[in-house]
């Protein structure tokens, strides 16, 4: 091999060794990685607190499906209702109208039919504003002439008691006497004839 | 398939059943409207009209019968019936009294029931009389699903009568007439037609039968209503819409006007 290629060779060698040299990353220009946060030592802790705990995340139950009632739950429900307006019905307090009042729009139907009687043996003329207003919001035109009838019934004065007159307790006492002969006539027709009474000679 | 057979079974049962309807004691209401004639010795004479209720019906029963916890302000008073109760005392005593052989089977019972009196059934064999029949209030009506009820008499009043059933054979419905009455002497009962051979209704007034000082008597169309739920209950409306006579002691008689009777019961069967 002739010495100039020689020489080339060894020139490119170290062209190759010098660039290995000056590209290879040196430790001490490499970017220091970040420090990682250590945790300080127990001994060093002294009035620091920690961190609050992340607030936890409401628990949302899961939906529950809504409770369809039978049929004879649903009846039982009514006639428990139509029982306390019957109760209602027979007291004299505030509170018993209102409850009465407020099931004039109750859903069923067999509930406010027994609202409507109540607020009648109730017998108060206060109720009378919230049974027109329910009749004029109502489509159900029986359920209107029902409710306009109550109205009807309670502008009228109730009947008040009225003794019997002295010719009335008379007669009464007249006839109940008649009554007690007639009874009396009755039983000695059906008693049994005495025995005859035998004498000794 | 198995459902028609079901409901064919429940149908069968309840065709049966209907000829021994039961149902339970219910609750009754009555109103209505009397018209009394008021005179005043110095003006023509007025009418003067008042509404009635059930504190009212229960004033007759007093009358009758002297219990004041009927009209007690602090006392609960509730009015029952029981539409399909045979009344045996009724019968048996009435039986006794001559009517023997011509009498029907007599259905209905009524009470009243109370914390001071509990309950008191307003009819019965007066033990003080010998056993003679008294009665403070009377249905009598004809229903062409339960029968006749009361005194009903069909020489007497309306038969007439017609029902109807729901497809599921359940639940029926029916309609009539009846008559209502409500009196203070327990000895006026309307035995409609079997006193005399003239069919007649009856009048709440001191002309005819026995006297009343304090009576209410109302007669019109019914509505009924039967519901069975298939396990053993069965449920019973009636209403009542008429009309009558009223006497109400001092203030004499007039006329009962817009009067309604309700009853509503729940049992078994």
């Amino acid at each position: 091999m002739r010495p100039k290629v020689v020489l080339t060779l060894i020139a490119c060698a170290l062209a190759v060794i010098s660039a290995a040299l000056i590209l290879k990353p040196r430790k001490e220009n490499a970017v220091p990685p970040p420090p990682v946060a250590e945790a300080p030592a127990t001994s060093e802790v002294v009035n620091a607190s920690p961190p609050p705990a992340p607030a936890p995340l409401p628990v949302t139950p899961p939906p529950q499906p809504a409770h369809v009632m039978t049929d004879d739950e649903r009846q039982s429900a009514i006639d428990a209702e139509v029982g306390r307006l019957q109760d209602w019905s027979m007291n004299n307090d505030p509170a018993s109208l209102s409850n009465i009042l407020l099931d004039l729009t109750n859903s069923e139907k067999d509930v406010r039919d027994a609202a409507i009687e109540a607020t009648k043996q109730f017998d108060s003329t206060n109720a009378i504003p919230t049974l027109k207003a329910v009749a004029m919001n109502t489509t159900d035109t029986d359920e209107q002439i029902a409710l306009l009838e109550a109205v009807k019934f309670l502008e009228l004065p109730p009947l008040t008691f009225s003794p019997p007159t002295p010719e009335q307790i008379q007669a009464q006492q007249q006839r109940q006497a008649a009554r007690q002969a007639q009874m009396q006539q009755n039983q000695n027709q059906a008693a049994p004839p005495a025995a005859p009474q035998t004498g000794n000679n | 398939m198995k459902k028609f057979l079901l409901l064919s079974v429940v149908a069968a049962v309840l065709v049966f059943a209907a000829g021994n309807v039961r149902a339970e004691l219910g609750v009754v209401t009555i109103t209505g409207s009397a018209t009394l004639q008021t005179n005043d010795a110095h003006a023509s004479p007025l009418m003067k009209t008042q509404s009635v209720a059930l504190k009212d019906i229960f004033t007759i029963i007093e009358q009758g019968n002297g219990d004041t916890s009927l009209t007690n302000k602090h006392v609960t008073t509730k009015l029952y019936y029981d539409p399909d109760a045979v009344d045996n005392e009724a019968y048996d005593s009435l039986e006794g009294q001559g009517f023997g052989g011509t009498l029907p089977s007599f259905t209905g019972v009524f009470y009243y029931s109370n914390s001071v009196s509990g309950k008191v059934q307003l009819d019965g064999q007066d033990p003080s009389s010998g056993g003679d029949y008294y009665s403070y209030i009377e249905l009598d009506y004809y229903d062409a699903y339960s029968g006749p009820h009361g005194f009903w008499n069909s020489t007497a009043m309306e038969a007439g009568s017609a029902y109807t059933e729901s497809d599921t054979g359940l639940s029926f419905k029916s309609t009539g007439n009846a008559i209502l009455y409500v009196h203070s002497n327990p000895y006026s009962y309307d035995l409609v037609g079997l006193e005399s051979n003239t069919p007649a209704y009856y009048y709440a007034n001191d002309s005819v039968g026995s006297y009343n000082p304090y009576a209410i008597t109302m007669h019109g169309n019914t509505a009924s209503t039967w519901s069975y739920n298939g396990a053993g209950t069965l449920k019973e409306t009636l209403k009542l819409a008429g009309s009558g006579d009223v006497i109400w002691g001092g203030a004499g008689s007039g006329a009962f006007s817009k009067g309604t009777f309700s009853f509503s019961g729940q049992g078994g069967y």
